[in-house]
């Protein structure tokens, strides 16, 4: 088990740490702007065991959130009862996309919504991947740039003034048994 | 000469017949119009759900598919349609599924509706106007396609009607052939050259008698059975041609059951059957011979499919990967940036860099071939590893995060109770390892060599009970044409295999939430136990005894660990190190079998959770 405070997690190229466990020395935000949730985002991809706390309330439903890595407990009452509906609704890899050849998969299990399983393909496979590895409207091209508002309406798509979030998390590892996911 | 070839029901869902892929792809290869392909297993999930509003579903489709193949289920549901008697079998079969504890209940819903099914894929078979009809039939296909022929012949009497898969291999096909004259003609054994040569012949060119594995009837009426062929070669295994079926998936109202995936072969035959034939093992058929594809192939073969059928799922149905693929094709699907899912086949006898080799190459799940923990009935079955051997690769398995699926087989004759004690009162300690998915009794399979030898234990045998509520044949015609067989039971009784089915339950129910989990520092090791039915607990290992754990993690007897320790210059006494495996042992850490151990826990933590 490590010890880190999030920035460091931030800069320590999550691809490294898979299966490893982490503790956060210090609360997340996620209910502030987009940073928090894109480390929870990237830490769920790469399956690192993230131990961590949630101080205040996202506005989102928590289960918009339920895919994520739940935090263990809340900073005050109210951020406790979110932290533990979100660690009851949490299935890993309940909304995930998968990349292919010119084509993206995602597949959206999270409970209060219909299943479903989207392809995307060509232009906006690409420009979904390109969106997912950036964080500002800035680092995309126009046409890119104008396909945001729709992912967003999909809820693909999370946005705070000129950030943005691909909210599932690419799917690197599949769980055991590897079907379930 | 227009072609339509048939895949009825109890096919996967999931992806199109590869069998009929195979035959389009080989037919237009070998200049001849390309068959159609009509998948009957889909329409009939999408009658049931249309007629039973979604009561009958594509999960109780796969309850079927999946769990029914031992005792005939899926094709009982067609018997009645096949006897032109709603109640053939019934009250048989229904009484048989009692007494072996198996629900029949949505199956029993299904026979309501089969002879209107029936009915209706006939229709639309006729509708796309063959000349000729081919049905690929492998385990339950059988007596649905054998209903659907014989409505077929009724309706359409010019309609050629050929018959081939599985359940055509060596006397099987012949006995079909025989016992239902509505089949015209019965392809046994490989079919790559067979059918184009059999469209030829049917063709006016060439001769039926020069056709490989043809079961035919002469001017005469006599039946006459063509050698079968030699094994295809892997040059000439061809890249199937899915159709349209996954176009036809997407629209299909059972598309939001089915997760869609490619059903792909790059290798047939077994190389170690070849060797060693496991006894139990019938898999193979007439045609053991080994043949992989070559590593190009291979990779035309997964990112041609998954690029035209956007399908990131693929299950291999080789019997076993080619070893020379670890070197060959998996670092070059390693490359592939794409989120595979793949399953495969494989010899338990892996190490990790292979089980690193296959995870990098986009496998997700194996089936090693595990059968059993208990090495003196591993050598019964000729499987050429141990327990510890398995254990092993359970637990290696896991550390890489692949899905290991197993079950245990017991019933071999020879194994006794006493042989499965010691390790049954050490399965408490695997729990955080994969458990088998099932514990059964092993069945006589045709082409086994339990089967061919009868003084390996099984000299009485009959076709296995449920076959006489799927077919009105005597027991002659059934021997010649049915797979399993029922016999005496060998080794375990029932009484005692039962402490080997609970301990499973168990290992199953508690899997989830148990861990033992190891983490080297370079110092020590410290191994956190927080295995259900285990008190919590941290063990730290130092010194000489680290590099004894390194060492036991490979599977050693306390003599060769001796032996592994003094090469590296650690002095440790025998009684010592005897003392220190036992301890080890006490706390369930390790894993013993016949004097050789092998350490349990596992250093990395994969994601475990409930199936959907
Ligand atoms: S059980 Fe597997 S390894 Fe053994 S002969 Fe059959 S296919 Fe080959």
């Amino acid at each position: 088990m490590y010890e880190l405070p999030p920035d460091q997690l931030r800069g320590a190229g999550l691809a490294g740490l898979t299966f490893t466990r982490v503790r956060l020395t210090e609360p997340l935000r996620p209910g502030d702007g987009l940073e928090d949730l894109r480390l929870l985002v990237a830490a769920t991809s790469h399956v690192v065991r993230l131990t961590w706390t949630l101080d205040g309330q996202p506005d989102l439903p928590v289960d918009r959130l339920c895919h994520l890595i739940p935090p263990v407990s809340g900073t005050g009452s109210a951020a406790r009862a979110y932290a533990k509906e979100w660690s009851s609704l949490h299935r890993y890899g309940c909304f995930h996309y998968r990349q292919g050849p010119g084509f993206v998969i995602v597949k959206d299990l999270r409970p209060g919504a219909d299943a479903r399983r989207m392809r995307i393909e060509d232009e906006d496979a690409s420009g979904f991947l390109r969106m997912a590895v950036t964080s500002h409207a800035g680092e995309l091209d126009p046409a890119t740039r104008d396909m945001l508002a729709d992912a967003e309406t999909f809820g693909l798509v999370l946005r705070a003034g000129d950030s943005h979030l691909v909210l599932p998390h690419r799917i690197r590892h599949f769980p055991i048994p590897a079907w379930a996911a | 000469m227009p072609v339509t070839l048939v895949s009825m029901p109890w096919q996967s869902l999931e992806g199109p017949s590869l069998p009929l892929g195979i035959l389009r792809a080989v037919a237009t290869r070998a200049g001849l119009p390309k068959p159609e392909i009509y998948p009957a297993y889909l329409r009939w999930a999408e009658f049931l759900m249309a007629r039973t509003g979604e009561e009958i579903n594509p999960h109780d489709y796969r309850g079927i598919a999946e769990g029914g193949i031992f005792d005939g289920v899926g094709d009982w549901v067609f018997a009645g349609v096949l006897h032109r008697d709603p109640g053939f079998g019934v009250s048989g079969l229904t009484a048989h599924a009692a007494a072996r504890g198996i629900d029949v209940t949505q199956a029993l819903r299904m026979r309501e509706h089969a002879a209107d099914f029936i009915d209706l894929a006939v229709k639309e078979i006729l509708e796309t106007e063959p000349t000729i009809v081919g049905f690929s039939t492998t385990f339950m296909q059988n007596v649905p396609s054998l209903a659907a022929a014989q409505r077929l012949k009724e309706l359409a009497p010019e309609v050629t009607v050929v018959f081939g898969g599985g359940n055509c291999d060596g006397p099987m096909g012949a006995a079909l052939h025989r016992n239902f004259r509505f089949v015209d003609f019965v392809v046994s054994g490989e079919a790559e050259d067979a059918f184009p040569a059999l469209l030829r012949a049917l063709g006016g060119d060439g001769d039926l008698a020069a056709v490989p594995g043809l079961v035919w009837r002469d001017s005469g009426d006599v039946q006459r059975r063509n050698q079968q062929g030699t094994a295809i070669s892997p040059g000439r295994l061809a890249i199937p041609d899915f159709a349209d079926y996954y176009e036809r998936l997407a629209v299909s109202p059972a598309a939001a059951y089915v997760e869609p995936c490619l059903f792909l072969e790059t290798a047939r035959g077994c190389w170690w059957g070849e060797k060693h034939h496991c006894t139990f093992c019938g898999l193979n058929g007439t045609a053991m011979a080994f043949r992989a594809l070559p590593a190009d192939a291979v990779l035309d073969q997964v990112t041609t499919l998954v690029k035209r059928h956007q399908v990131l799922d693929i299950w291999m149905v080789d019997n076993i990967i080619d070893n020379a693929f670890f070197t060959s094709v998996l670092p070059r699907l390693a490359e592939l940036d794409w989120d595979l899912r793949i399953h495969y086949e494989v010899k338990a006898n892996l190490k990790p860099a292979d089980l690193a080799a296959l995870h990098a190459g986009h496998v997700r799940q194996i089936q090693p071939g595990i059968e059993s923990l208990v090495s003196s009935v591993l050598g019964l079955m000729d499987k050429g590893v141990s327990g510890t051997h398995n254990v092993r690769t359970l637990r290696d398995g896991e550390a890489t995060g692949l899905t290991v699926i197993w079950n245990w087989l017991y019933g071999f004759p020879g194994e006794t109770p006493s042989a499965y004690e010691p390790v049954l009162s050490q399965l408490p300690a695997l729990v955080h390892l994969q458990p088998p998915i099932g514990v059964a009794r092993i069945c006589l399979e045709r082409f086994s060599p339990h089967f061919d030898n009868p003084a390996l234990g099984f000299p009485e045998r009959h076709p296995a009970a449920h076959y006489q509520y799927l077919y009105a044949l005597s027991e002659e015609e059934l021997t010649d044409l049915v797979y399993m067989f029922d016999t005496p039971h060998a080794g375990l009784s029932v009484e005692q295999a039962a402490p080997l089915r609970d301990r499973c339950d168990s290992w199953l129910a508690d899997y989830n939430d148990s861990w033992l989990h190891r983490h080297d520092d370079g110092d020590a090791i410290v191994i956190e136990d927080r295995r259900k039915g285990w008190p919590e607990r941290d063990h730290r290992i130092e010194g000489v005894w680290r590099a004894a754990y390194l060492e036991l993690e490979n599977g050693h007897t306390v003599q060769g660990l001796h032996r592994r320790l003094a090469a590296q210059a650690h002095d440790v006494a025998p009684a010592s190190l005897t003392a220190w495996v036992a301890e080890l042992k006490r706390n369930g850490l390790v894993f013993e079998e016949s004097n050789r151990f092998v350490t349990l826990a596992v250093p990395s933590d994969p994601v475990k959770m409930e199936k959907a």
